[in-house]
Order: C-alpha cells, then structure tokens, then sequence
C-alpha cells in the first residue's frame, strides 16, 4: 500500500532565502504526522507545498503514491489533490451560515449535502449554532466548524496547520482530543503542523522537526524523547536545562568534578540539558557543593536554584520540600543528561 | 483637560456648526425666490451612480490587485491611481479642454462624445477611480488570504469559487460605489469647467450659481444642499448595512496575509494595459497638452501669475494651521473621557460628508454680519480653508501618531524626560517624516481648491484655483495651463526643498568607536 504522502528532495526558496533544503518525509496510510520546529523553520511552507498552494523549487511530492509536483512539468493543482486543510485563523466563509460552509465543501455528488454537513456539525458538538454566522461563535466553536468543514471534503489526506494555536488552554485540551478521535474514526492521514510540545504528545504517531529549513529527526514521538537530536528537540520534549558547560577531554566540568557522561562531544563547550532526576539536591552531605540562592512553589514541587562555581547559570532541582537559602549539595546522575554541541 | 476639550468643542462647533446650521435652516424659514429646480440634482444623482457603476467593479479590481500582486505593472498602477488622485478635477478638465481646441480632434466622434455628457462620466471616472480603489484596498486589507485558499484546497468546484469570491468581494465594491457616487455627487470642479461648456446642468454647479449670481438665492441654494448631504448620508448607509453584513474580517484568530505574489502573464497584460491607459488618458495626454500650449503663447502676457504664490501661501498656512489643530485634537482625544472621542468622531465623520462648496456658502452666510463680519476677508479664507482641511488632517495626522508605539511615551516619562524633550526628541522626531507628507497634501489640497476659493475670495487677491478657472471660461487655455503648471512646479520644489532639509536634519549621525 502506497503512503499518504511522499516528499522526496524538496527544496523552497522564498525571495533570497533557502526556506527548505532537500526535505524528505514519508507519512504512512492513517497515520497521524506532526511536523514540529519553531518560528520561521519552513513549517508552513511545507504544508502549502504539500497542499498545492505552492510549488517547490525542486524535488518531488506524491499523494497516495500519485505525482501531483515534481517541480518542473507535473504540478496539480490543490483543489485535484483530494485533501482538505484546517487554517490557523479558521478562514471560515464569513457571509455564509456554518452549515453552509460546511455544505460548500461537501462534494457535489453527495446526496443530501445540507444533512451530511449538519451531521458533521452534530459531530463535533457545533449543531446548534449551525445557522450563526462565524462571526457569532466563540474560537473553539469556529475550529470546530472548519474541522467540519475539512471532514465534509472528504479528503485522502488531512493538513492541519497549527489549528489550536489561537485558542484557549481549556479549549484547546478539548478540541486536541476531539480532533485525534474524529481523524481515527474518519481514518484518515494528517499532517498537523505546530510547535507545541502537547500536540506531540497527544496526537502524533510520528513527529518530524524542522530545524533551519531541514528535518533534523523523524520518528516516533518515544524517539525524540529518547534521543533527541538537538538542542531545540531536547527542550521540545520537554528535557530541563540549557546550560553552556565546559567539556575536557570529552567529560564535563561542574563544580571543580569531571562527568563522564554517554553523549560525546569533541568541542570545548556543549549545551547540558537532563531528564527528570538528572540534577537532585543530596541529603546526606555527599556530591558536588553548590550553594541554594532561591526556593519557589512551582506546580506543586520546589524549584530550587543552586549557583554552582565553574557555572556561569544556575543548575535548577524540583524538590518535594522547600529548602533553605546557603551552601548545600547536589547529586548528578550523568545517565540522564543529554549533551549537545554548542 | 475639560476646559481644553470644552474649548476645542467651542471651536469646532464656530467652525462647521454654526455655519451649517445658519445655511441648512434658510429653507425651512425663507422661501426660494427661484424655485427648486430637479433638473440638476436628477442629472448629478444618474451621473453618481452611472459613474459608481462603472468605477466600483474596477476600483475592486484594481485594489485587489494592488494588495495580492507584485510588479511593475501593479507599481505603475498604483502610481498612476496616485496622481489621478492628486490631480485637481479642473486641470485634468482643462488639459482635456485644451485638447479639443483643435477642430480635427473637435469634429470627431471623440470630440462630440467628449464635449457633452460622454466627457463628464469619462472624467468623473477618472476622478472616482481612486477613491474607489483605496476605499475597496483597505476592505481587502482585511481579509485574510485564508478564505480564498480554503476554498481551493477543500475542492470547491470552480464556478462556485468565483461566486464565493465575488461574495467576499462584495464589501469592497460597495464600498467603491458608495465612495465613487460620493465624490461625483460633491464634485465641484469638473462641472465648473466642462458641465459650463456642455451647458449641462449640475447639483454642484446649481448651488454655486444661486450664491454667486445676482440675484442670490441663499435658501434656493441651501435648499440644494440638502438634497446633496442626504444623498451621500443616503449612499453612506447602503455601503455600511452592505459592509456590516458581508465584512470579511475575522473576528477571532488571527487574519493570515500572503506575501504578495508575482503576476501572471495574463494578469501583467491587464493591469499593465490598464496602468497603461490611465497614465495616457488621465496624466499624459492632459499635461502635455498644458505643456504645450503653457509654451506657445505669450508667456510675458499671462494675467494673475501672483494667484500662484498667494495661493501656496494660503495652502502652507491653512496646512499649518489645520495639521497643529489636528494634532491638539488627536491629543485630546487620546485621554480617558470615552464621550470626547466619540462626539469628535460625529463632528469630523459629518464634516467629510460635507463638501468644500457647502461649508463655503455656510461661512458666507454666517460671516457676513455687524457681528461677525469677516465676509470679504482673507482672514475668514484662511479659516475656511483650514476648516475644510482639518478631517483630513487629522486622519492623516492620526494613522502617523497611530503608528507611533504608546510605549515610547511611556518609557520616556518613567525615565523622566521633561515634556519639551519627549515632544521633540521623541514625537517630533518620529512624526517628522509622516507630518511633513501630510503637511505637503494639505498644502496641495488647499492651494488647488476650487468651491470655497469661488465662494470667499477677495476681490483683488485671487487664488489659484479661481484665476484657473476664470480663465477657462474665457477660453485662455494657454494662461490656465500656464498657472497650473507653474503651480505644480512651485508645489514640486517646495516638497524637494523640505524634504532635502528634513532628511539634513534627521539623517544618522555616523557611529563613533568607544573610547576606552
């Protein structure tokens, strides 16, 4: 069985700037993709190159195993590609009713579009308000409709770009629920595009992240989190730290002791992240002495700042009970940093 | 601050007002010797929304496009829509006048089209384009490109598309109508150079000669006032219950801009063709045909060549005038009393529905007594001018000052600066470059204006507009287009002149290295 979608080589350039360089994703039949990466890292450009909005530069795009751009002859349009998209401003048809967006994107040969468009409405809980014009509807319920209305095309492929990023937490917790089921049942492709670590977490089978208009990982979201391959995909699921810490001869120095540590690095600093209980504060007097400069209620620990010497920032643990201000000690368990070159 | 805001008030009601209410209550008290004639107010009105009809589809056109795309032929469009818009209506009519002075062009179906009702609606369309082009790009500017992609991607079938887009649209076009059938209906200067040639009846025209044609007929012409503000209150209505119902933007989320993109071939035809007949029909023919008739006659004959200076005088201290009280206003606005804005924003929204020519014949009327008798005198010109121009300046003033981020202010007066350094190292700075352009535009605007010149001008001391004009009428083109040009040449070097002296005095000073 042929993937979703194929991007082989693909690369964009916007004005003078290289916006993708030589991208290339696979995302699997009913699979969920997350295509992660912060501001300006060509996110949005890829979703418009796959959706049709735009072509690529060079490379080549298929859609269930059919070409629709090879950027030179073969280009087809977005509205042959059989895909619907979920925009970040809802771009609901503002003079028309939200039935009747829905209806619009209905295909014409469905039967009785006006009653398949309402039980799409039904189904995401936006039935009642489907005479109100956009306008009338708070955020949460506009997503809702414009999911609907993504549904009614009945699409091969689903493209999702950065549909709850305008909500509220609350309704954003909702509808990232609502959306992973209805995708399920509708058993359908998606490729959503965010930068928010939940969606991760939440919605992806897979995860790829574009960093500086390349894809520096692809894999489950587990992957990632394993064995991030940056910087930015440490911090992204979610690793503490960032520190800048020097490394001699492939150990780091904190606080006069040398770490060993399984991540190698060969340049004379590295950036120094760790997983939940890679920095703890000791009890007993034994490890590296630090010193406590502030204890503050933090989502029901204690975050303690410890100004190590030979630190240029200060080492943050999350600790049951507050502790006091002045010299101390901390442990490190070097199995969960994660090292990163500067 | 109340007093300040209570004075403002006092002043704005003296300015528009006091005149209005003296001129619009004549025909509910005094009876028209003359009569109300229809004939004129029927034409203007057919002659309004033939002319919406035409421009609002390509001001719609013409503004989408110069929003979505990019390119020379969208830039040259654009230019030409700009000097379209800065052109006065009777020197476009004039270089049009001039050019039908020769009997091959005259005796042509051209000719015969041109002189008769034909060149009204062409020049009328010349003139509304721009205004129904930047009214209709300020709609678009609000829409998010979202909602013409959605329908792409979700497979909308093409025909729906188009309605779907045409739908969108819809706010825009009505928007140009309105504007378009606005500025024909209140259009003073076309009908008082060609509407006296073709002899074809005009509102404007009509309410200028029953205040300047002995005998008067101030109630007659007060009367036709009316007719004219509830026309354009009218058209004001139906464009906004249109942009009320079908407003495009979003009220939640984000609107999503595209970069504009560049044009298709198909579309660098359109629009460089259109670009194209707008600069030859609007800008080039006209002015190289002031051009060359300016030269062929008796330069050293040409009457009222003062007209010129006075008249950038008069625009330079009208501009100065209007722009420092639009700025007290903007400032008094700004503060905390909610009911001070909103009064303001009736004020000045009622004065734009007001023509020049109305406000004109209001100060006639109002100003020509033992208790305020400025009638006659250049003093009440100048007020009228800087009545006329402060909307306007205040718009331009405040999308300037609107622009300015309120932190600044505000950084600057936690750090303690005193007033007369934040007003002129930060906001006199920062505003120099806007307010000079503004500035500029009002001088233009004034030095070129025509119903309120006609109306108020001393005896002896014409303005520019009105030497133009006479002229016209005594068929010495050569002499108007001679003043026209001169006063276009002397605008052009004083907006070269302050603009290489405001660049001399905020140009960066160049960094110096650190001394250790």
């Amino acid at each position: 069985m042929s993937a979703s979608l194929t991007i082989t080589g693909v690369s964009r350039k916007l004005g003078q700037r290289l916006v993708l360089k030589d991208i290339s994703l696979t995302l699997g039949q009913g699979q969920f993709l997350v295509l992660a990466g912060e501001s300006g890292s060509g996110k949005t450009t890829l979703l418009r190159l796959a959706s049709g909005l735009d072509r690529a530069d060079t490379g080549s795009i298929h859609i269930h195993g059919r070409l629709v751009d090879d950027a030179k002859a073969a280009f087809v349009p977005a509205d042959k590609r059989k895909l619907a998209m979920v925009f970040q401003d809802f771009a609901l048809w503002p003079h028309l009713s939200c039935l009747e967006n829905v209806a619009l994107a209905t295909p014409p040969d469905t039967a009785n579009r006006n009653a398949a468009a309402m039980a799409l409405l039904d189904r995401l809980g936006v039935a009642a308000v489907a005479r109100r014009r956009p306008a009338q509807l708070s955020g949460g319920q506009q997503q809702r409709v414009g999911i609907a209305r993504a549904l009614a095309a009945k699409p091969h492929l689903l493209l999702l770009d950065e549909p709850l990023s305008s909500l509220d937490m609350e309704t954003r917790i909702k509808l990232r629920d609502e959306l992973l089921e209805t995708v399920r049942e509708a058993g359908i492709s998606a490729l959503l595009v965010s930068h928010d670590p939940e969606d991760c977490w939440q919605l992806a089978d897979h995860v790829a992240v574009l960093e500086g208009g390349v894809i520096r990982q692809h894999g489950a979201p587990r992957d990632l989190w394993m064995h991030p391959a940056s910087a930015y995909i440490a911090r992204f699921t979610g690793a503490a730290g960032g520190l800048s810490v020097p490394v001699v001869d492939g150990a780091l120095e904190i606080g006069g002791a040398l770490i060993r540590i399984p991540d190698k690095i060969t340049t004379p600093r590295g950036k120094l992240f760790w997983r939940d209980g890679g920095v703890r504060m000791s009890g007993d007097g034994t490890g590296i002495a630090a010193e406590a400069i502030s204890t503050h209620f933090d989502a029901g620990k204690f975050r303690v700042r410890w100004k190590v010497p030979g630190l240029p920032q200060p080492l943050v643990t999350f600790e049951p009970e507050p502790v006091s201000t002045g010299p101390g000690h901390i442990v490190i368990n070097p199995e969960k940093f994660l090292l990163f070159t500067e | 601050m109340s007093l300040l805001r209570g004075m403002l008030l006092a002043l704005l009601a003296c300015l528009f007002i006091y005149p209005l209410e003296r001129l619009l209550s004549l025909p509910f008290f005094v009876p028209s010797p003359g009569g109300i004639d229809s004939h004129a107010y029927l034409n203007s009105l057919g002659l309004a929304v033939l002319v919406g009809l035409i421009v609002a589809p390509l001001g719609a056109l013409f503004a989408h496009a110069l929003e979505v795309l990019k390119g020379r032929a969208v830039l040259a469009l654009g230019f030409a829509l700009w000097v379209l818009f800065l052109a006065p209506g009777y020197v476009l009519t004039t270089g049009w006048l001039v050019i039908f002075t020769s009997p091959v062009a005259r005796n042509s179906a051209f000719g015969h089209a041109f002189l008769d009702v034909g060149g009204l609606i062409f020049l009328y369309c010349l003139k509304a384009l721009p205004f129904a082009a930047f009214v209709a790009r300020a709609t678009f500017a609000q829409a998010s490109s979202s909602l013409a992609e959605a329908a792409i991607v979700l497979g909308v079938i093409p025909w729906r598309r188009r309605l779907l887009a045409l739908r969108l649209a819809l706010p825009a076009i009505a928007a140009s109508f309105t504007i378009a059938a606005i500025e024909t209906i209140q259009e003073f200067g076309i009908p008082a150079t060609l509407g006296v040639t073709t002899k074809f009846p005009i509102i404007t025209y009509a309410i200028y000669q029953r205040l300047n044609t002995t005998p008067t007929d101030f109630a007659g012409a007060a009367a036709l006032c009316w007719w004219l503000i509830l026309t354009a209150g009218l058209l004001a209505v139906m464009q906004l219950s249109v942009q009320a119902r079908h407003q495009a933007a979003l009220t939640h989320g984000r609107a999503r801009r595209n970069p504009p993109r560049d044009c298709a071939a198909s579309e660098t035809m359109l629009f460089g063709g259109s670009a194209a007949l707008l600069w030859l029909l609007g800008v080039a023919a006209p002015m190289l045909a002031l051009i060359d008739t300016a030269l062929s006659g008796d330069i050293s004959a040409t009457d009222m060549l003062d007209s010129v200076p006075r008249s950038l005088g008069y625009g330079m201290l009208a501009a100065s005038l209007a722009l420092a009280l639009g700025v007290i206003v903007l400032k008094l606005k700004a503060g905390r009393a909610r009911w001070f804005p909103a009064l303001l924003q009736v004020l000045l929204s009622a004065n734009m529905a007001v023509p020049g020519l109305i406000l004109g014949a209001g100060y006639v009327i109002a100003f020509n007594n033992d208790f305020l008798p400025l009638y006659g005198t250049v003093l009440l010109l100048i007020i009228a001018y800087t009545a006329a121009a402060l909307p306007i300046a205040i718009r331009l003033m405040g999308t300037a000052i609107g622009q300015l981020d309120k932190k600044l202010d505000e950084a600057a007066r936690i750090f303690a600066l005193p007033s007369f350094v934040r007003l002129i190292d930060i906001e006199a700075a920062l505003l120099a470059k806007p307010g000079l352009y503004a500035w500029l535009l009002v001088t233009a605007s004034v030095m070129y204006e025509l119903p309120i010149s006609e109306l108020l001008y001393v005896p002896g001391a014409t303005p520019l507009g009105v030497a133009i004009v006479s002229a016209d009428m005594m068929a010495e083109y050569g002499q108007a287009a001679r003043l026209a040009l001169l006063g276009l040449l002397s605008l052009g070097v004083l907006a070269a002149v302050l603009s290489v002296a405001l660049n001399f005095v905020t140009r960066q000073q160049p960094e110096t290295e650190a001394v250790p």
